[in-house]
């Protein structure tokens, strides 16, 4: 009875990670701008979703969990890097040049975006999920979400425009 | 553009990126983490406070005190200390990461007066409660480092409070490089109960 339990489990979150698994690295990566350490991340985000997949199996937005876990492990991964890299006498630039692997003008104006506006960003695009949810996720109004949203777009637009017109010719 | 336009543009920019790290190695790590996180939660009080069973920080460290204030002849070598004092308890050290053979403990333990079932790497209740009269039998104490920086704690045995046919079951757990602590637990149960064992593996 118990093993039909875990391996309904290990179905389930199976399932979850075949569909997810893409857009909450991209999610991550356009955060993060850094590839390899967007997908140890996003990976150590799904592993700590297996472990309490009871719980993210309850989520309202089961991926969004993940994407916020894994950023937040980020913060945790930089401080520790941070200091590692002190006690070593290295640079620390090395490890804060985010968009020197991207080159791209788009995703570079996503992570200059303020803090709530990228997430806002990152929730909506690259999980589809809809206002109401993305207002659950981060504990903030539906209203709240829609003014972040616009506001992000109009950033992201007035980037775009240039990006667009090199491609048009005279 | 219109807002969606923009937004679609974006999402566009990653399109080819894929996850390809295989689902095998994320159910691993995350059995890990389940695994580590119930044994903290064991030795933090949540689960042994059911059993009464004590969990014992030991440091990893290397440097060892030589020796325990009030001690007497040691019984055994390095991987444990087990000494006799002067009120005829016994007090015990363990050093988790040597502990390899937990034949030659129980064996310590036995010469001591001290029935004991030592595993390793498995945690170990029983399957109705422990003894009531553990909290004489126990207490810990903590022992002073040379250079005085760091603690560690001992478990002190009195073998003649322990009630007959009853003995020690004791468990002890490596965790991961990366944790600082190893976990002892030890529960005091009569000799024919049943103990319900869960395996550790790193």
């Amino acid at each position: 009875m118990r093993k039909a339990g875990v391996d309904r489990d290990r179905e389930e979150f199976a399932d979850f990670y075949q569909r997810s698994r893409d857009n909450c690295l991209r999610a991550v990566l356009a955060s993060t701008g850094n590839r390899a350490l967007a997908e140890d991340l996003v990976a150590e985000a799904f592993a700590r979703a297996w472990a309490s997949w009871h719980k993210v199996n309850r989520h309202p937005a089961p991926a969004a969990w993940v994407v916020r876990t894994a950023l937040n492990v980020r913060v945790s991964w930089w401080r520790r890097h941070r200091r590692e890299v002190a006690l070593d006498g290295h640079d620390q630039a090395e490890v804060a040049d985010d968009s020197a692997e991207l080159h791209d003008g788009l995703l570079a104006a996503v992570r200059r975006l303020p803090q709530r506006q990228r997430e806002v960003v990152v929730l909506r695009i690259w999980l589809d999920l809809d206002t109401n949810t993305v207002a659950d996720v981060l504990g903030i109004s539906a209203k709240t979400v829609a003014v972040h949203l616009s506001r992000a777009t109009a950033t992201l637009r007035a980037q775009f425009v240039p990006v667009a017109s090199q491609g048009v010719p005279s | 553009m219109n807002d969606d336009e923009v937004l679609d543009a974006v999402k566009q920019t990653l399109s080819g990126v894929r996850m390809d790290r295989p689902i095998d190695t994320i159910e691993r790590r995350g059995r890990v983490r389940r695994r580590r996180r119930k044994l903290l939660g064991l030795a933090a009080g949540g689960g042994l406070a059911v059993l009464a069973a004590l969990a014992l920080a030991l440091p990893t460290a290397t440097n060892r005190p030589g020796t325990f204030p009030g001690g007497g002849p040691s019984l055994s070598p390095a991987a444990f200390s087990l000494v006799r004092q002067q009120d005829q308890t016994v007090k015990l050290t363990l050093n988790y990461e040597q502990i390899l053979d937990p034949v030659a403990l129980e064996d310590a333990l036995a010469d001591a007066g001290i029935p004991a079932v030592v595993k390793t790497q498995a945690l170990c209740f029983p399957a109705k409660k422990e003894l009531p009269s553990a909290r004489r039998v126990f207490r810990t104490e903590q022992v002073s480092w040379p250079d005085g920086s760091a603690k560690e704690t001992a478990l002190v045995i009195d073998p003649a409070m322990m009630p007959k046919h009853s003995l020690i079951y004791f468990s002890i757990l490596k965790l991961p490089p990366d944790d600082k602590f190893g976990k002892v637990a030890r529960v005091l149960v009569a000799d024919d109960d049943p103990m319900v064992c869960r395996e550790f593996r790193r």
